[in-house]
């Protein structure tokens, strides 16, 4: 008997929507296995893809800047020429006291070299507050090592690393704790992570923190990490949380600069 | 041969594109390919997900629930198309 045509049809579809489906599960047992028996290696696989990513970013943000009002952009490097203007004389005068007070104290610690690392994949690429970056076991990055952006501010620790590339995980995710001080007499908390960039901590009420107090980390000294910008409190409640803004934009992190924590 | 094409997109989308785009594509392949939620978010976990990011590996979980949910769907449409 002959089989009508769309029966064929039906079969034919069927394979290849099975073998297409089994080609998926097929790349998703190997994420998996790779993720988990050889993480390091995954690393170094994505790290050329993730690079072409980066490049085509930049090269997108270049042709659409084109596209924006001359005037607006002139006025805003204009303004962004004077600030830095002021903040380089304000960092020189810094510079300067520091100096004056390493010979008064008579000792000084010397700065660590850092690995400068270009950021491969950063939030929201990362669903996660981690980033990848292109720096690896190859440059002296190891696991532990802090992470901070050029200007001394840290912003993490690296959780993994390949040859090539490294993974960082942010103070700011969620479920990482960092010790921290806030305001101008140095109350200690410890700072949660509250994802996407910002933090949390909670604090006595008696504590007297106010909007606008900076909050500090340990890092060459006493780094800013950023100002807490709103308080919540039950009435009852003898505790307050601290909603805290960070000073760095992690979801436009170009660069970063890893301190080994064992010093060459 | 158009669904293919966004599955293939929706495995490469974590590499290029922030997370919500990834989800939007990978639920428009979803309509065709159940497993791809599945797999796109163990890729997610594996690159992007590390310790110190939360005990569970939330991609994964939130990916197999809507293969789950997908498949379930696929099948209610299929019996439902038979039985009409």
């Amino acid at each position: 008997m002959k089989k009508p045509f769309f029966r064929r049809h039906s079969a034919l579809a069927e394979s290849r929507f099975l073998s297409f489906a089994a080609f998926l599960v097929a790349i998703g047992i190997f994420f998996a296995l790779l993720r988990f028996v050889a993480p390091s290696a995954f690393l170094t696989l994505s790290t050329p893809i993730l690079r072409v990513g980066t490049v085509l970013d930049t090269q997108t943000a270049r042709v659409m800047s084109g596209f924006a009002n001359a005037q607006t952009l002139t006025a805003e490097r204009n303004a962004l020429v004077l600030q830095n203007t002021a903040l380089s004389q304000q960092n020189q005068t810094l510079a300067a006291r520091v100096t004056d007070l390493t010979t008064l104290v008579g000792t000084s610690t010397p700065p660590v070299p850092g690995i400068v690392a270009d950021v491969l994949a950063r939030p929201p690429e990362s669903p996660y507050d981690t980033l990848i970056i292109d720096s690896g076991q190859r440059a002296g990055v190891a696991i532990g090592d802090l992470v901070q952006v050029m200007g001394g501010i840290p912003i993490g620790s690296i959780s993994a690393v390949s040859t090539n590339a490294a993974r960082v995980v942010l103070f700011s995710a969620p479920q990482a704790s960092t010790t921290a001080w806030v305001g101008t007499s140095r109350v200690p908390i410890v700072l949660e992570g509250a994802g996407g960039g910002s933090f949390t901590a909670s604090v006595p009420r008696a504590t007297n923190i106010s909007i606008g107090d900076g909050v500090f980390v340990p890092g060459r000294g006493i780094q800013p990490i950023g100002h807490v910008v709103r308080l919540d409190a039950e009435p009852a409640a003898v505790t307050e949380t601290l909603r805290i803004r960070p000073m760095v934009n992690i979801f436009s992190l170009t660069m970063v600069e890893v301190l080994p924590l064992r010093v060459p | 041969m158009t669904a293919r094409f966004l599955a293939i997109l929706a495995l490469l989308a974590p590499f290029f594109f922030p997370w919500p785009y990834v989800v939007v594509l990978t639920g428009i392949a979803l309509i065709r390919y159940p497993v791809i939620a599945f797999v796109v978010g163990l890729e997610l976990d594996a690159l992007y997900a590390s310790r110190g990011t939360g005990a569970l590996p939330l991609a994964t979980l939130l990916g197999a629930l809507a293969t789950a949910v997908a498949l379930l769907a696929h099948r209610f449409i299929r019996a439902h198309i038979s039985v009409t």
